[in-house]
């Protein structure tokens, strides 16, 4: 099966990868060539199979509320790339500019 | 009227009140400094996996119950995959195909035309919070503060039954109000603990539902009202015109009165949703959900029904004393310390609600407890002081922490009676307003309540106003 | 003091708790193979990072006091960098212990350093390490296997006795198998993941390196055991990992998988399996033809289920709060993929292929039929283990350690590396490699596969079945692999 150079640009860009023009193209390839493999799964039957989510046999556990968190031995500076009173600094998203008053992400 | 009918869907992000957060043991404060209340759970760092708060998990339920909804026995946390810098994971984790809980309602009042009176709840479900974008903190670039990552939420979706703005507002406070009494959330807008989105659509009554917009950054209910007015009206003059709408997100802009569209998330959305590997499937035993049943408080409607005929208060005294659970269980302490109901009710929405305004406090920590308040009313009832003293007696109750009694028996407030201190002070009004008792006299009645003042003012308020206006009665006629 | 060469794990500990053996002379003996296995033209370079010099200051008296272990370099340590093998986290440092770590320390391990690996664990040769790839000491022209190459390098070479690793499809016992030495890869849940940079959630574990079974025994005793910081950490009592009395397979069923036995199995690789498995017959135990009739549809699965959880997984590495951010980013979105630049080819591809499988209109198709299909693989195991059956025997890997460069032209060539090993992941069962012999001088490692939490049981089997091939003979010799090889 055959991925269009699109549909590889869309996948792309919600995984936030730029590919090059080069890595496109095997993208492409490879993509169609792994998937063309997945087609052995269709041979079963899996109507009435539940899907398997994880292993694990137990309900999630749950701690008690009671604030207490795992300490950072390094401090946040440490490892921030950019770090500006005590913000973690990104370069501004291009479209923000037109939202005059952005709001939360959520 | 436009042709064209309102459609609008609420969609409400309450933070819970924990703690800690929802998937790790950072405290839960609004207001911290940035970056402080952070862990290697919530700064999404490799390696670190999330672990369940059951009391998270108790609130949501607690509200869900309150709200009518069924709570299931086993619910699926799923990531909701997208990137933003306030997202640490590049998920968020959040409930998607199997929330813990669905099918809920909240009536209000409002029925314009034939819009239904019941909002129904499509689903409830948990989630944790994103961090804050400051896009005006660092010139040129964006500030990110992670202390609100993971902080609990749940999302209450109602289905698209709102049939105005008004109506929408309606539900908001009527659905703030129930939170408050569950007490699982401040609901405070301002801090943004209480979120509100809305999906709308026009349509031509009884027609399929129209392409709708979501609307998004009201940050108070007068907002929402306005933001979905303008909306509306948006929409109904597209159609109206005979031109389409376009599913979009738009974000209101308070100051300028128009809501715009969200150029930031024009990007294609596909949010990947999956069943989180790292958390095994939520299970809410009978047992649980049975005790957490029994910490839903007497909700606001049934409350306010019920100060409505045990109290025997007009609907409209019964809905103001139980807009605020603290306010309904105030009054209802004092008529358990023998407060009369019909007295209690009005000195609370007067005299009480002002105090606390005037104090800046709440009703919880309002210096005149109930008892205190019972006690003045029946040092009132018996006719041991009149009603201006009793305010008196108030005013220094709440500036000295004295009891009613002890200020009453101190200051010698105590109403007098005695008929022979009353008559000077009627001889005195009498023969201090000559002309008046002449025009009184003359067939002026109204005059009366002039002399009763006198002899009010002569008595500071002391003596029985009633016994008064008797004794001047039978001295004028 | 010169160390007799190759004490186990437990000799080693006891000896340095009784304050017989120096934890220096140990760490001397650690340089001093590090140094053999990283001369010559082609280093085995089984570490990215590594400290065999100062003393540490992990305690003098667990049940690993003193014992040099290596450390996978996608399990997060404060006092080394952990990278992932990946450009995008050079010279991160941890600013928490994977509680792995924290419990080899509490016993007394010493962490020696941080091993090498495909980039966050995608691969199955150690090729795909942005750092350079890891040599077979056993024979350098060959990779190690992967992902967890370095790890089962460094203990091929004696440069520690043990070491952990990683597993998501076979990362632990398709190097073991390669490298000539013991891996486990203990049920899900088993091992808290707590720590452990997240390749596929729900395939991930932590496994073991020994140089015998006893070896990954006494360090998978260690790190084993519920976490309540990992919410799939599984709450059950740790059994003691001791190896069998020899003989003790009497009444034991051994189950071999015909699906497990195909054509293209290499010829030598099925001639050294079918030899052991006489060899378990002779020490008692009853061989039982069994059948796992989904094994075709392992790979499928699970190259639909890993990349998806994967894509999701490696989104947090973005820039914006550590690892590497390049430089000139004009907005947000450019910042990003500058950053996702530095992600390796395999890692790209993985991340493209999970996030396809998740795209809106391509999920039930691929992904939820992926999870279904998942749960018939499951359902295989449980029938074969709820017939009687004890362990499952297995080659590990179809072929012994191949060239560099050899599977890196077609990626599914390479995935096809694990066909024998992914079933277990996917089942969540504990599984175990352990050489077996060899052809043309390249180790065979054989596979033990068991129910839910019996890793006791392929102690219990490994280790008969090592003490027989070491009474004739035919146990890999410990010493070729850390020699010099001859100049190619």
């Amino acid at each position: 099966m055959a991925l269009s150079q699109t549909e590889v640009d869309q996948i792309a860009q919600l995984a936030r990868l730029a590919l090059g023009p080069d890595e496109r193209d095997a993208m492409a390839r490879d993509l169609a060539s792994i998937l063309d493999h997945m087609r052995e799964l269709e041979i079963l039957d899996v109507a009435d199979v539940a899907p398997m989510r994880g292993v694990s046999d137990h309900a999630a556990p749950m701690r008690a509320d009671e604030p207490g968190a795992d300490a950072l031995e390094h401090p946040i500076d440490d490892f921030a790339p950019a770090w500006e009173q005590g913000f973690f600094v990104v370069p501004r998203l291009a479209a923000l500019d037109a939202d005059a008053s952005a709001g939360d992400a959520s | 009227m436009s042709e064209f009918e309102p459609v609008i869907g609420l969609e409400i992000h309450v933070q819970l009140k924990t703690r800690s957060k929802l998937f790790c043991g950072n405290e839960n404060e609004f207001g911290a400094d940035p970056n402080n209340h952070v862990c290697p759970v919530c700064l999404g760092l490799p390696g670190a996996l999330p672990v369940l708060n059951r009391r998270a998990v108790d609130l949501g339920v607690r509200a869900a119950l309150g709200l009518h909804c069924n709570v299931h026995e086993r619910s699926i946390f799923a990531r909701k995959n997208y990137f933003y810098p306030d997202l640490p994971k590049g998920y968020q984790i959040s409930q998607f195909d199997e929330p813990f809980a669905t099918a809920g309602h909240l009536d209000v009042q409002i029925t314009d035309g034939d819009a239904p009176a019941r909002v129904r709840i499509r689903r409830i479900h948990l989630e944790e919070d994103a961090g804050k974008s400051l896009h005006d903190r660092v010139p040129g670039a964006t500030a990110v503060d992670l202390n609100r990552t993971g902080v609990p939420l749940i999302e209450i979706v109602t289905e698209p039954d709102v049939r105005s703005p008004a109506q929408a507002r309606e539900f908001l406070v009527r659905l703030k109000r129930a939170l408050e009494y569950m007490d699982v959330s401040d609901c405070n807008m301002e801090e943004g603990s209480l979120r509100v989105d809305a999906n709308v659509s026009v349509r031509r009554p009884g027609d399929e539902l129209g392409t709708k917009t979501e609307v998004k950054n009201m940050n108070s209910f007068s907002n929402v009202e306005r933001a979905l007015v303008f909306e509306i009206d948006r929409q109904q003059r597209l159609r109206s015109a005979g031109e389409p709408v376009v599913h979009e997100t738009l974000l209101w802009d308070d100051r300028r009165g128009e809501a715009r569209a969200m150029r930031s998330k024009e990007e294609s959305h596909d949010y990947r949703y999956f069943p989180d590997p790292d958390l095994p499937p939520v299970e809410i035993s009978a047992e649980w959900l049975e005790s957490i049943r029994s910490s839903v408080p007497e909700m606001p409607w049934i409350r306010t029904a019920r100060f409505e005929a045990a109290y025997q208060l007009s609907a409209e005294h019964a809905e103001q004393l139980t807009a605020s659970r603290a306010v309904a269980d105030y009054f209802e302490a004092a008529i358990a310390a023998g407060a009369e109901p019909g007295e209690t009710a009005s000195w609370v929405m007067g005299e009480v609600l002002a105090g606390v305004k005037a104090e800046r406090t709440t009703i919880g920590e309002f210096a005149i407890r109930p008892a205190e308040l019972a006690e003045l009313l029946a040092l009132l009832r018996s006719g041991k002081i009149s009603r201006p003293i009793a305010r008196q007696v108030f005013g220094t109750m709440l500036e000295t922490g004295r009891s009613p009694e002890d200020i009453v028996e101190k200051e010698g407030l105590v109403q007098i009676r005695d008929a022979s201190a009353l008559e000077t002070w009627v001889d005195q009004a009498l023969e201090g307003s000559p002309d008046e008792v002449q025009r009184f006299r003359g067939g002026e009645k109204k005059l009366m309540g002039f002399f009763v003042g006198q002899v009010m003012k002569a008595s500071r308020g002391k003596a029985d106003p009633k016994q008064v206006s008797e004794m001047l009665r039978q001295r004028l006629s | 003091m010169t160390l007799r060469s190759h004490l186990s794990v437990r000799e080693l500990s006891a000896g340095v708790r009784a304050a017989e053996i120096d934890p220096a002379a140990i760490l001397k003996h650690a340089r001093d193979a590090l140094a053999r296995a990283d001369s010559g033209p082609a280093p085995v370079a089984a570490f990215l990072a590594v400290d065999l010099d100062s003393p540490g200051t992990q305690r003098a008296d667990g049940p690993l006091a003193g014992v040099p272990i290596a450390v996978k370099d996608n399990i997060v340590t404060t006092e080394h960098p952990t990278t992932c093998g990946s450009r995008i986290l050079e010279g991160y440092r941890s600013p928490f212990n994977a509680t792995a770590v924290q419990r080899l320390r509490l016993a007394g391990g010493r962490i020696v350093g941080k091993t090498n690996l495909d980039e966050f664990g995608m691969g199955s040769s150690t090729e795909y390490s942005a750092f350079g790839p890891t040599r077979n000491p056993r024979d350098r022209e060959r990779v190690p296997g992967g992902s967890s190459g370095g790890s089962a390098a460094a203990v091929a070479a004696g440069i520690v006795p043990a070491a952990i690793g990683s597993e998501t499809g076979g990362s632990v016992r398709q190097p073991a198998a390669f490298c000539g030495v013991v891996g486990i890869k203990p049920t899900y849940g088993r091992v808290s993941r707590y720590g452990l940079v997240a390749y596929a959630s729900s395939l991930d574990q932590i496994g073991v390196f020994g140089r015998t079974v006893d070896d990954a025994a006494a360090v998978l005793e260690v790190i084993a055991g519920h976490d309540p910081l990992d919410s799939t950490s599984a709450d059950r009592p740790v059994p003691e990992l001791r190896s069998a009395e020899k003989g003790a397979l009497e009444g034991v069923v051994i189950g071999v998988p015909e699906e497990y036995f195909p054509a293209m199995l290499d010829d030598g690789v099925a001639q050294v399996c079918r030899a052991a498995l006489r060899r378990l017959e002779g020490l008692g135990a009853e061989l039982r033809e069994v059948s796992l009739p989904t094994t075709p549809q392992a790979i499928p699965t699970y190259y639909i289920i890993a990349p998806a959880e994967a894509s999701s997984n490696l989104a947090r590495f973005d820039g914006v709060r550590y690892g590497v951010r390049p430089p000139g980013a004009a907005d947000l979105k450019e910042m990003y993929e500058r950053t996702r630049a530095l992600f390796g080819p395999e890692v790209k591809r993985r991340i493209m292929l999970g996030t396809y499988v998740l795209s809106a209109g391509y999920y039930d198709a691929y992904y939820a039929r992926a999870q279904r299909v998942r749960r018939l693989i499951a359902g295989d195991f449980e029938n074969v283990f709820a017939s009687g059956v004890d362990a499952i025997f297995t080659p590990t890997t179809p072929t012994p350690a191949f060239r560099f460069g050899e599977r890196t032209q077609d990626p599914y060539e390479m995935y096809l590396s694990d066909v024998f090993t992914v079933t277990a992941n996917l089942a969540g069962i504990p599984a175990l490699s352990l050489p077996v012999g060899s052809v043309g001088g390249l180790p065979v490692g054989g596979q033990l596969m068991a129910g839910p939490f019996a890793e006791e049981t392929l102690v219990r089997v490994a280790s008969a079945l090592e003490g027989d091939l070491a009474a004739a003979g035919l146990a890999p010799d410990p010493s070729a692999a850390s020699d010099v090889p001859d100049s190619h």
